[in-house]
C-alpha cells in the first residue's frame, strides 16, 4: 500500500519536474534546498542557490523530456522516495534526441512538503 | 575511423573530431560538404554522427570521418569515446561569443588527455556576423599550443577547405600536398564582406609577428 503511494507521487514529481524544466526552469529552484545535493553529468554542485544557476546557465532554451520508465522505492527517512529515471531528451537544433537517466531522493521538510535532497543526472552515451 | 555501420574505403581515411562549445557551428561547418551529409552515419549509443568528408589532392582521394555530436558537450565534457583513436581534430568557437573562445583551453585539454600529438586546427566560425566579440588579434591560444588557426564563415563556405588541406598536409607529412578539385558544398546562405574580412586577415598576420601577451597561461580577458 504504501510502496503505491511512493509510486503515486513519485511519478507526479516526476511529470511536474519536467514539466517545470522544459517550460520555466527558473521555478525548479522551489524544489531544491539550501543543502540539497546535485550531480549533473560528474560535476557536484551543492545548494538551491548553485543549482538553480547551474541549470540556468545550460546553453539552451526549451528542452523536451520523453520519459520512459519511472521506478520508485521508500527510503529509510520516512516519508522519503527514491526515484529512477530513464527517458530521452529532444534539444531545440539537434537532430538526434539523447538518452539520459536520473535519480531523485525525495525527502519530507520539516514543513511537510516534499523537496529534493539528492539529485544525480548522466546523459547516457559511449 | 568509420561507424560498423558505415562503407569503409580503399583510399586514406582518418578520424577527426570536432569539439568546441555547442552552438558555435560545428554541425553546420561539416553539413556543408554535400556527398558527406548524403552518406553520414548516426550512431545513437556513442551518440555522435559522422561524416565521411572526401577531398581530392594531387596524391589521390583523402577522407576524414568528422566525428560530430548530438549536443552532448552542452551538459559538460564529452565522454572519452568519443576522442578515442583521433587522428585529427578541429576546435571550434564562435567569434560573436566571447565565452566560447575562453573555453577553447578546455577543449584542448581534454582532447589532449585522450589523443597525443595530433595535428589540431582553432577555427573561429561566424566571421560573416558584424558584431564580433573576439576579434582576429585577440585569438592568441593557437600560437601557445602550435596549432593552426583559420577564421572562417560555414555559411558562407568562407575558408571552409583551409582546416581540411592543413590536416592532410600534416597527416601525410608533405606540405606539397594541394587540393586538385573542390568538393559539392551547399550553396552560400550569406554573404561575406571580402574587404572586412581581408582587414581581418591582415590583423591576424601582424598579430602574429608580435611577442604572445604575458599573461597566465590559458587565460583570455
Amino acid at each position: 500500500m504504501e510502496e503505491d503511494q511512493g509510486d503515486i507521487i513519485g511519478k507526479a514529481f516526476v511529470e511536474h519536474y519536467y514539466q517545470l524544466f522544459d517550460n520555466e526552469r527558473p521555478s525548479l529552484s522551489s524544489l531544491y534546498q539550501p543543502h540539497s545535493m546535485l550531480t549533473f553529468e560528474g560535476q557536484q554542485i551543492l545548494g538551491v542557490h548553485d543549482i538553480s544557476s547551474k541549470l540556468q546557465q545550460l546553453p539552451f532554451e526549451r528542452c523536451r523530456h520523453i520519459v520512459s520508465t519511472v521506478d520508485t522505492q521508500p527510503s529509510s527517512v520516512p516519508g522519503s522516495i527514491l526515484i529512477f529515471v530513464s527517458g530521452s531528451l529532444q534539444l531545440p537544433e539537434e537532430e538526434h534526441q539523447l538518452r539520459f537517466s536520473q535519480m531523485f531522493h525525495l525527502v519530507p521538510s520539516p514543513q511537510g512538503n516534499l523537496f529534493v535532497q539528492n539529485d544525480i543526472f548522466r546523459l547516457n552515451y559511449g | 575511423m568509420a561507424l560498423p555501420n558505415q562503407a569503409t574505403v580503399d583510399y586514406p581515411s582518418f578520424k577527426l573530431v570536432i569539439v568546441g562549445d555547442g552552438g558555435t557551428g560545428k554541425t553546420t561547418f561539416v553539413k556543408r560538404h554535400l556527398t558527406g551529409e548524403f552518406e553520414k552515419k548516426y550512431e545513437p549509443t556513442i551518440g555522435v554522427e559522422v561524416h565521411p568528408l572526401d577531398f581530392f589532392t594531387n596524391y589521390g582521394k583523402i577522407r576524414f570521418y568528422c566525428w560530430d555530436t548530438a549536443g552532448q558537450e552542452k551538459f559538460g565534457g564529452l565522454r572519452d569515446g568519443y576522442y578515442i583513436h583521433g587522428q585529427c581534430a578541429i576546435i571550434m568557437f564562435d567569434v560573436t561569443a566571447r565565452l566560447t573562445y575562453k573555453n577553447v583551453p578546455t577543449w584542448h585539454r581534454d582532447l589532449c588527455r585522450v589523443c597525443e600529438n595530433i595535428p589540431i586546427v582553432l577555427c573561429g566560425n561566424k566571421v560573416d556576423v558584424k558584431n564580433r566579440q573576439v576579434k582576429a588579434k585577440q585569438v592568441t591560444f593557437h600560437r601557445k599550443k602550435n596549432l593552426q588557426y583559420y577564421e572562417i564563415s560555414a555559411k558562407s563556405n568562407y575558408n571552409f577547405e583551409k582546416p581540411f588541406l592543413y590536416l592532410a598536409r600534416k597527416l601525410a607529412g608533405n606540405p606539397e600536398l594541394h587540393f586538385v578539385e573542390s568538393p559539392a558544398l551547399a550553396p552560400p546562405e550569406v554573404q561575406i564582406d571580402l574587404a572586412a574580412q581581408a582587414q581581418h586577415e591582415a590583423e591576424l598576420a601582424q598579430a602574429a609577428a608580435q611577442p604572445l601577451p604575458d599573461e597566465d597561461d590559458d587565460a583570455f580577458e
